[in-house]
């Protein structure tokens, strides 16, 4: 190609991006019910009214008028997320049973037997109050609203981990209420230093997001950078925790995970004592962690519950699998097509016979078979859970016996796709599980293109890529690359584990305060 | 702005590069299934032409005959040897090709077999092809046979289905009490380059259809000269110093009898001993025996094991002498005392280099072997003889068959 139409093929191509930007608008919410910000009057029926408008069409808003003695009462809550009886013992009784005239707010929240109230003023606050499930009495001539909280949020009990299970340890889960995995992690570390900064993000959906931390042993510019880069999420929904990790990861275009994201309240707790913070989203069992390295997607929390020699057997054999999910179909491509005198003969020969007949290059059959093995791990999780073990019976039948028989690929691409498999799946967070399941598609392509000497190529890609990022000031690599022989401590806990009684210091890459482990 | 047209441009870059990728297109790819991958060749001499014969695998039906068998020789077979002449090694090979619609892929070759005749013409030729191709390993084996390589392939090699991966086994010693010693195409090569120019090679024939190793062969330079039986071939490399192992074999008093004794953990030392102008070797051999095979009625007693001792040192240090005297009536040192030298004085080498196949079938050569029996084994001696029909104890045992 000539540079006279690269240069053309680059003016296009600038043309269709500035008009493709012109299409894109900013998102405007006109909603009255977020802008317009008033006092409370004094007078109820304008609360009334200011109710009924703002609440219109919302079924489950109850609204419930008290008359007692001389004082006019309003009780509002919604229906779906408040405890009945705690609303009748601690509001509705006390209220109706009341003879002496109200007048002053300190007056009414003594009237109330309940553990926490608040004094809202403004209807803003009041309405975001109602929305997250309390309940809120106004009395005549008060200028102003009691906001109790009796919330009882429908949702599921503390279960077990399904994503990260374990044999041995804590086998308790982070579920969607926020309350409850915080408390989850307040459980473990029983100290006023455990600090948790809670914050609403989500212009309508007003999600909680918790920031929580060890004071004293975190690097304190890693809680301000959170906290700055929390302000950039900016959406209208957030249902996952995943929402905000898109927003406050480094790498945004990578394919590994720079965020952390673990169900396990012990993996949260032992994480912040190393001087890391985590961030808890509401509705999402699902916390995150920062800063992370790519090795701590290859501790899984079980290493520390069982002897640490066992345990570091375990890791290693860890490593190397997660390498082999990666490399292992490349390298057979590679080795078939490209080169054939590194195999050992008797097993060129097996391989030699077991290929005649097949119609399809190496490079061809085994992408065939990955992705037939894709498309049925995929087919097998969206499934309900009764059919999804049919179709793995079906998948068995059609990767083991029938792809061979049919002739479309050689029995020992069957074996390498089914041990990738296996290697694949002992990765311990799923997120990095997930790259490695699409990067060994494109190294799959680079061994079919070039071999041996394309894996190289793409491995040294890799492992640039990997080394140039970081994730909140710690270099992705750490502390393998770089490698600093200062803090030569931290490599006991990469390919090793060790015991507890060596455990002097915290992971120096955190660069924690506190660095002695007392 | 400015930023942007710096990412614009370098997006477009690396899509062009990924593009560019994919032109190489699988460029120097190769399917298994496109090679005829060569597990033995034969090198023979065919009138003034070489013939070279290829033991390839048949191209099967499919995937349903990857588990079948065959017998080699027998219709069922899986492989085949195929042959062409040519006035070259290089030439047969390209004669070769004409025949195979695949392409030949030697880097799996395990053994190479030269006929006699092209042997004792000089195998440079062929070393030359060998060591110039990019697919031949150093590893491959290297033998020779007393009639054709072309036989050699098609026999039967014990129970293996493929001849040549069969005689790769024959001729790699997995036994350890087995004489043979690997010779592969590296180990060949570092003996022809050696001062003693005399490389050796493992030697197998053809019995009834059956491939037999039948000893080593001793080459001068590039050329076939002797073919050594086996029990001279187990000296020699007794003598080189490459096994640990001896069996020796002594007459019994009883006629048609014998018994024999394997020497094992032995430890040869090769001395040159130089006076003057002149050189002569002391050649050190120790070692422990252990019986296989005695004669009847004989017994492990202390004075016995003594006597058996000394017959033993005495059949070894003959059956040494009888292969020293073998290869200095021939002028060949294929025991590698001209190396010997060499390594102990280059400088003298360098001047009597010239003369030394002469001077080699007149050096004196002192052999001191001193072997003692020690273990019997898991007997002591053959279960009849210890019979008494009183049942006393054995005789073996001191004190035993006395009523």
């Amino acid at each position: 190609m000539d540079s006279l139409s690269v240069q053309g093929g680059i003016a296009l191509w600038r043309k269709w991006r500035s008009k493709r930007k012109a299409g894109l608008q900013p998102k405007v919410w006109n909603i009255p019910a977020d802008q317009q910000d008033r006092e409370v009057s004094p007078d109820l029926e304008e609360t009334l009214s200011h109710l009924s408008k703002t609440w219109e069409r919302c079924h489950d808003l109850q609204i419930r008028c008290v008359n007692a003695g001389d004082n006019r009462l309003v009780i509002v809550w919604l229906g779906s997320m408040v405890d009945k009886q705690l609303l009748q013992e601690g509001i509705v009784e006390p209220l109706t049973r009341v003879d002496e005239r109200i007048v002053s707010q300190a007056q009414l929240e003594t009237l109330l037997q309940v553990g926490s109230l608040q004094w809202k003023t403004r209807w803003l606050d009041i309405d975001a109050c109602l929305s997250a499930g309390q309940s809120v009495v106004f009395a005549e001539g008060i200028a102003g609203a009691v906001v109790v909280d009796l919330v009882k949020m429908p949702g599921r009990q503390v279960e077990r981990p399904v994503v990260e299970s374990a044999v041995m340890g804590p086998q308790e889960a982070f579920i969607e209420d926020i309350e409850q995995n915080i408390g989850l992690i307040r459980k473990r570390i029983k100290s006023p230093r455990l600090k948790v900064e809670v914050e609403n993000r989500g212009t309508v959906t007003h999600t909680r997001i918790a920031l929580i931390y060890v004071e004293g042993i975190i690097k304190p510019s890693i809680v301000a950078e959170l906290k700055q880069r929390l302000e950039n999420v900016k959406l209208d929904g957030i249902l996952e925790s995943n929402y905000v990790a898109e927003f406050i990861c480094d790498a945004p275009r990578t394919i590994f995970p720079t965020v952390q994201i673990t169900e396990r309240p012990d993996v949260i707790a032992s994480s912040l004592l190393q001087g890391r913070a985590a961030l808890i989203v509401e509705g999402s069992p699902m916390s995150l962690l920062v800063p992370t390295t790519l090795f701590s997607f290859l501790q899984s929390s079980e290493d520390y519950y069982e002897n640490y020699l066992v345990a570091t057997f375990i890791r290693l054999l860890r490593h190397i699998l997660f390498w082999s999910s990666l490399l292992l179909p490349a390298l057979y491509v590679a080795l078939l097509s490209f080169h054939q005198e590194m195999v050992p003969s008797r097993l060129l020969f097996a391989i030699a016979a077991s290929h005649e007949g097949i119609p399809f290059p190496t490079v061809v059959e085994v992408l065939i078979m990955e992705i037939i093995f894709e498309s049925l791990r995929e087919a097998g999780l969206r499934l309900p859970r009764s059919i999804g073990q049919s179709v793995s019976i079906v998948g068995a039948l059609v990767i083991g016996d029938a792809a061979v028989s049919a002739g479309l690929v050689s029995p020992l691409v069957v074996m390498v796709v089914s041990l990738t498999g296996i290697a694949s799946f002992s990765v311990p967070y799923y997120h990095l599980g997930l790259a490695s399941r699409v990067l060994r598609f494109s190294f799959i392509v680079g061994a079919g293109l070039f071999g041996l000497y394309g894996i190289i190529l793409m491995v040294l890609m890799l492992l640039i890529h990997l080394a140039s990022m970081r994730s909140f000031g710690v270099p992705y690599l750490a502390p393998i690359t770089p490698f600093v022989w200062s803090q030569v401590e931290d490599q006991k806990d990469v390919f090793f584990r060790a015991p507890f009684r060596q455990d002097k210091t915290r992971p120096q890459l955190y660069e924690s305060v506190d660095k002695k482990i007392p | 702005m400015r930023m942007n047209k710096v990412v614009t441009r370098r997006a477009f870059c690396l899509i062009l590069a990924a593009v560019g990728l994919f032109l190489a297109a699988c460029g120097d790819k190769t399917e298994i299934t496109d090679l005829t991958i060569v597990t033995g060749l034969g090198i023979d001499q065919d009138g003034k032409n070489v013939r070279v014969t290829v033991q390839v695998r048949k191209a099967g039906e499919g995937a349903q005959s990857a588990g079948g068998t065959g017998q080699q020789g027998e219709s069922g077979s899986q492989y085949i040897n195929l042959a062409a002449s040519g006035k070259t090694v290089e030439e047969a090979v390209q004669n070769l090709r004409k025949i195979i619609p695949r392409r030949l892929y030697f880097a799996h070759n395990t053994v190479v077999v030269f006929g006699r005749q092209f042997a004792k013409n000089g195998i440079d030729s062929a070393l030359d092809f060998l060591l110039r191709s990019r697919e031949f390993r150093r590893t491959q084996l290297f033998c020779v046979t007393s009639g054709t390589a072309r036989d050699v392939l098609d026999a039967n090699v014990g129970a293996e289905q493929v001849t040549a991966l069969g005689l790769q086994r024959l001729l790699l010693p997995e036994d350890i009490e087995f004489f043979v010693v690997k010779i592969t195409e590296i180990l060949f090569l570092n003996e022809l380059l050696s001062p003693s120019h005399v490389p050796v090679m493992t030697w197998i024939d053809v019995k009834r259809g059956q491939a037999i190793l039948q000893g080593v062969a001793l080459f001068r330079g590039d050329k076939l000269a002797e073919l050594l039986p086996t029990q001279l071939a187990q000296s020699l490399f007794l003598l080189r110093g490459e096994t640990e192992t001896y069996t020796v074999e002594l007459p019994c008093k009883q006629p048609g009898q014998k018994s024999m004794f394997r020497v094992r953990f032995i430890q040869r030392e090769l001395k040159p001993v130089r006076k003057g102008e002149d050189v002569s070797f002391y050649v050190r051999i120790r070692g422990t025996a252990e019986p296989i095979e005695m004669c009847g009625g004989n017994f492990l007693k202390p004075e016995t094991i003594r006597e058996m001792g000394k017959d033993v040192n005495d059949e070894l240090q003959r059956q040494l002498r009888k292969t020293v005297v073998f290869l200095q009536r021939r002028k060949l040192d294929g025991a590698m005392f001209g190396s010997a030298v060499y390594r102990s004085d280059p400088q003298w080498w360098r001047a009597h280099s010239k003369e030394w196949p002469q001077m080699f079938a007149r050096v004196s050569v002192r052999i001191d072997t001193q072997v003692e029996v020690t273990r019997p084994g898991m007997t002591t001696t053959t279960p009849e003889s210890n019979y008494t029909p009183e049942l006393f104890p054995p005789k073996s045992v001191p004190g035993g068959n006395q009523p």
